[in-house]
């Protein structure tokens, strides 16, 4: 008896397509869905799954299913490297399969049928018996750090962007990024896309400041959707932001009202500026609710020290292309906006 | 067993149908490789397949009769 | 100057497409411009004021993608568009368009000089994939499984007819040419041959040649019914002609489970006519019956393993039982079993390699008795229920019962994961033995998935005063993907007992469980 993974060779075969699609097998071919567990559900995720239909298949990635609920919401569907997240369920597809190959397509009805998420039609099964509910953690574990040593903190999450990220869209201005320097850039070597957008992050971080809601929404309307990616670059240097300063201004109970008025007025001009995706991601940022890695890494830097900042740092730099590069741009930003704020009150820890 | 001496120690020109899974590791070790993006013949009816390979069979066969072995892959 | 704005509406691509979209457009010489977005207000007002907005990008909304491109010329345009196409219909998820091609015929016609042919389809097509691909002179390797012996019979037959290889059906590893098919170790090149008919056999023994600081010339995967009445031995048959023809083999190493009789003297015949020297490992054989027909023979893995290498460099080769010395080993014994309450006393082994599986059975029956298992050595010990343990019991996680519309247990854990705490849950439990396959197509990282379930098990065994043994190997080389060094160092941190082969990590179980007992008829 061969010792040899049966159970792959069970996984090929192809979908069965009403008869309509012309151009594929048609369902007289043996097929057996793909079974899957789920082992998290993001609790946004979980409220869209007590009805009974979830909705359907907005978009398929290799890791990621994304699938438009009925609400007008989006929801997805991942394997387990993609992490936790308030709008993921996280699945054990093996980390060599790609969701793309499993046969799902756009469009293809989702339900919730007994326990099971039920994606096309005998597609993929996925069970959510055995899955927790995951809430974004918001408490930082661990003691606070001393002002100097969150600075080093961010200094090595700077230095970890320059090694390892993806510099190429708007977060090579974080090589430049020092109090107050945002203006002198102009001068440098800049890429059209963080040409045009630094007047408008440098105009942002001073009206945020200055906490003019007016202004801040100005500018963040000039930010929102900008740059290449399917979560425009723009998007995802404005949800490490929001992220930042939400979890940080919670922990260290200040500045929370600012803060919170702050994420409304960058929500309040999102709306059919950006794509869907970006869209339900920046609106659980305001609420200070990102997947996994990203509350790590904001934990870490106020409680942690430098190596464990460094692994932290490279998790978010791994998220997509260069979303994580630009999320961690954010995250600078946004804690270091803070740090200088509670430095320039006094205030002690 | 000239056929034989195209494979061993030489480059390996992989031609896959089927799971894509395969791919980039052989890519990776530095196969080439084309992949056949594979749907069931005959829409996927077994009794019409069964047909299909019969023909495909009876042709095969007369071709082989006459003429020689197909010319080998070197 | 021109410019062509390209939009495609509600299409989503991963960052990585886009990415490449855009850089590859860019290179391409002639191209001044190429700008790959989202329509976003803010997107076209950017691509509006670098004059790359026509009337059709404009109405646009956000959930639609834009490619903008500025060429010098229609020509140069031509190009870059086909290019940018290329790239963003191989990497369409949401619909299927022409791009691979569909059939073997239109392979060839893209690469006429193909060698060989990979073939992973469902059972009911593999047979007429395999045939056309034999027909065209081109090797085969097949993974796919569920097809009939006979299928596999008329296959071999004109594989063998026409000079040709047919890996398989259900081979799920082989290496040529160092490059390893389906799943398999990265091992170093060398000059050991090995055909074999077990697929975590082969990676066993590969990795331990590897271990040893030799190499492997070929490795050859005949499937596993292979050896089957039916078909006769045939791809082994061939295997050994082959490897005795290539010039970079000089000693050969045959993997398998005994074959029936009839088809045991064909191989051995083959290995006879053979002018290499030739090690016959059929696991659990009968050693002393084929050393008398002049052959060096192998009843585990490790033993086949290390008998062809010795075989190679001309020295004088013995069985091992264990390679660590009698003082290291004894003290671990004493460790893991002084903890052991009274009722603890039976092995669990939980295996995703159905022939490692095997070998711990042959392995166990004359140490501790008869196994239970899903897969028993005698019918008499098979499982009235696969999923609950009976006495010692040792189960492959990868046969059907458990595999079925899942993904194999050696790149998904979950099921396993769920037996090593139900295991431990059962006061009679005493030891788990595992494996732990690395290499190609395997799991990326089984520390992630292991140790917090080991972690999780010797606790509950700690809750209620027992102690949880857990012992296991790894199969792998540190070439692998995987660091082999972390996984071993992980698991051993989570006080896991990791011996170097599945073959001693089978011995150091029934050690343990039988708090050394055993330690005579073993170690003498």
């Amino acid at each position: 008896m061969q010792s040899q993974p049966n159970g792959i060779k069970s996984q090929i075969r192809k979908t069965s397509r009403s008869n309509d699609d012309t151009d594929f097998c048609c369902s007289t071919m043996v097929t057996s869905p793909l079974h899957l567990e789920a082992t998290s559900v993001g609790s946004t995720a979980a409220r869209s799954l007590e009805q009974d239909r979830v909705g359907q298949v907005h978009s398929v990635f290799t890791r990621v299913v994304n699938v438009l609920t009925s609400g007008n919401r989006l929801i997805s569907v991942v394997g387990a490297d993609v992490g936790n997240g308030p709008i993921n369920i996280v699945t054990n597809l093996p980390q060599s399969t790609s969701m793309a190959s499993i046969g799902i397509r756009k469009n293809d009805e989702v339900l919730n049928v007994d326990g099971s998420i039920v994606l096309g039609r005998n597609v993929l099964i996925i069970s959510t018996k055995n899955a927790k509910e995951w809430k974004p953690q918001r408490i930082f574990r661990g003691n606070l750090l001393a002002i100097q040593k969150i600075r080093d903190n961010l200094m090595t999450m700077k230095e970890v962007t320059c090694a390892y990220g993806c510099i190429g869209g708007l977060a090579q201005l974080i090589e430049y990024v020092e109090e107050g320097h945002l203006d002198k850039l102009a001068g440098q070597e800049l890429n059209s896309f963080a040409q045009r957008t630094l007047p408008h992050l440098s105009v942002l971080m001073k009206t945020i400041r200055a906490g003019d809601y007016q202004d801040i929404k100005r500018n963040a309307q000039e930010l929102v959707g900008l740059g290449p990616g399917l979560t425009p670059s723009a998007d995802d240097v404005l949800l490490g932001l929001m992220a930042s300063l939400t979890l940080i201004s919670e922990n260290l109970n200040i500045f929370e009202d600012l803060v919170s008025e702050v994420n409304k007025s960058i929500i309040s001009c999102i709306q059919d500026r950006t794509t869907l995706i970006s869209q339900e991601f920046l609106m659980h940022a305001a609420a200070g609710e990102v997947n996994e890695p990203i509350v790590a890494l904001i934990e870490k830097a106020l409680t942690a020290r430098p190596n464990e900042v460094e692994e932290a740092t490279k998790h978010v730099l791994a998220i997509g292309e260069a979303s994580g590069t630009d999320m961690v741009l954010g995250i600078f930003l946004g804690s270091k906006l803070l740090l200088d704020e509670v430095s320039c009150i006094g205030k002690r820890f | 067993m000239s056929k034989k001496e195209n494979l061993l120690n030489k480059k390996l020109k992989v031609i896959n149908i089927g799971i894509e899974t395969f791919i980039e590791d052989l890519k990776k070790q530095g196969a080439e490789v084309v992949h056949v993006d594979w749907r069931p013949p005959a829409g996927g009816d077994i009794e019409i397949l069964k047909l299909l390979d019969k023909l495909e069979e009876g042709v095969d066969s007369s071709k082989r009769n006459h003429s020689k072995r197909p010319t080998k892959k070197q | 100057m021109v410019v062509r704005v390209i939009v495609r509406k509600d299409t989503y691509q991963d960052s990585v497409t886009l990415m490449k979209v855009s850089n590859e457009a860019s290179r391409l010489d002639g191209v001044s411009q190429a700008a790959v977005v989202m329509a976003t207000p803010t997107n076209k007002q950017l691509l509006k004021d670098v004059k790359l907005l026509t009337d059709e990008a404009e109405k646009a909304t956000p959930n639609d993608l834009i490619i903008a491109l500025d060429a010098q010329n229609e020509e140069i345009m031509k190009g870059a568009i086909s290019e940018v196409d290329k790239i963003l219909s191989a990497r369409e998820t949401t619909e299927t368009e022409e791009v691979f091609p569909k059939t073997l015929d239109s392979a060839l016609r893209l690469m006429p000089d193909a060698n060989l042919v990979v073939i992973s389809v469902p059972g009911d097509f593999a047979k007429r994939e395999a045939l056309k691909a034999l027909r065209k002179g081109l090797h085969v390797f097949l993974f796919s499984s569920n097809v009939p012996v006979e299928q596999e019979m008329e296959l071999k037959k004109i594989s063998r007819e026409e000079g040709l290889l047919m890996m398989g059906p259900d081979c799920g590893t082989a290496i040529i040419n160092n490059i390893v098919l389906g799943f398999g170790n990265i091992v170093s090149q060398g000059s050991i041959g090995i055909v074999s008919a077990s697929g975590t056999g082969l990676q066993q023994v590969s990795t331990l040649i590897h271990e040893r600081g030799l190499g492997i010339s070929q490795a050859i995967g005949t499937g596993g019914n292979d050896l089957s009445g039916t078909v006769g031995g045939i791809m082994m048959i061939e295997g050994i002609k082959l490897l005795e023809e290539d010039e970079k083999t000089q000693a050969i190493v045959l993997v398998s489970k005994p074959p029936d009789p009839q088809v045991s003297e064909k191989v051995l015949q083959a290995a006879n006519r053979c002018k290499k020297p030739i090690v016959i490992n059929f696991i659990g054989g009968k050693v002393d019956e084929i050393n008398k027909r002049g052959f060096v023979a192998a009843t585990t893995l490790e033993d086949g393993a290390r008998a062809v290498c010795d075989l190679l460099q001309q020295k004088k080769t013995r069985k091992i039982v264990f390679t660590i010395p009698k003082g290291t080993i004894l003290p671990i014994v004493k460790t893991q079993s002084s903890k052991l309450s009274k009722p603890q006393q039976y092995v669990r082994g939980l295996f995703s390699g159905g022939t490692l599986c095997y070998e711990s059975l042959v392995i166990l029956a004359p140490l501790i008795g008869d196994v239970y298992s899903n897969v028993p050595l005698k019918t008499r010990y098979k499982l009235e229920n696969v999923n609950v343990s009976k006495n010692h019991t040792c189960i492959d996680m990868g046969t059907e019962e458990f595999t079925v519309g899942r993904p194999h247990p050696m790149i998904d854990f979950t099921l396993r994961k769920r037996r090593i705490i139900q295991e431990a849950k059962d006061p009679e439990t005493a030891v788990l033995l595992l494996d732990v396959v690395l290499g190609y197509g395997s799991h990326q990282n089984p520390i992630a998935e292991l140790v917090p379930s080991i972690a999780e098990a010797k606790t509950i065994a700690e809750q209620n005063g027992r102690f949880l043994s857990v012992v296991a190997s790894i199969v792998g080389t540190p070439e692998d993907p995987q660091d082999l060094r972390k996984q071993k160092k992980k698991l051993e941190e989570a006080g896991v007992v990791i011996m170097p082969s599945n073959a001693q990590a089978t011995r150091m179980t029934a050690l343990v469980a039988t708090r050394g007992a055993i330690e005579e008829k073993l170690l003498g």
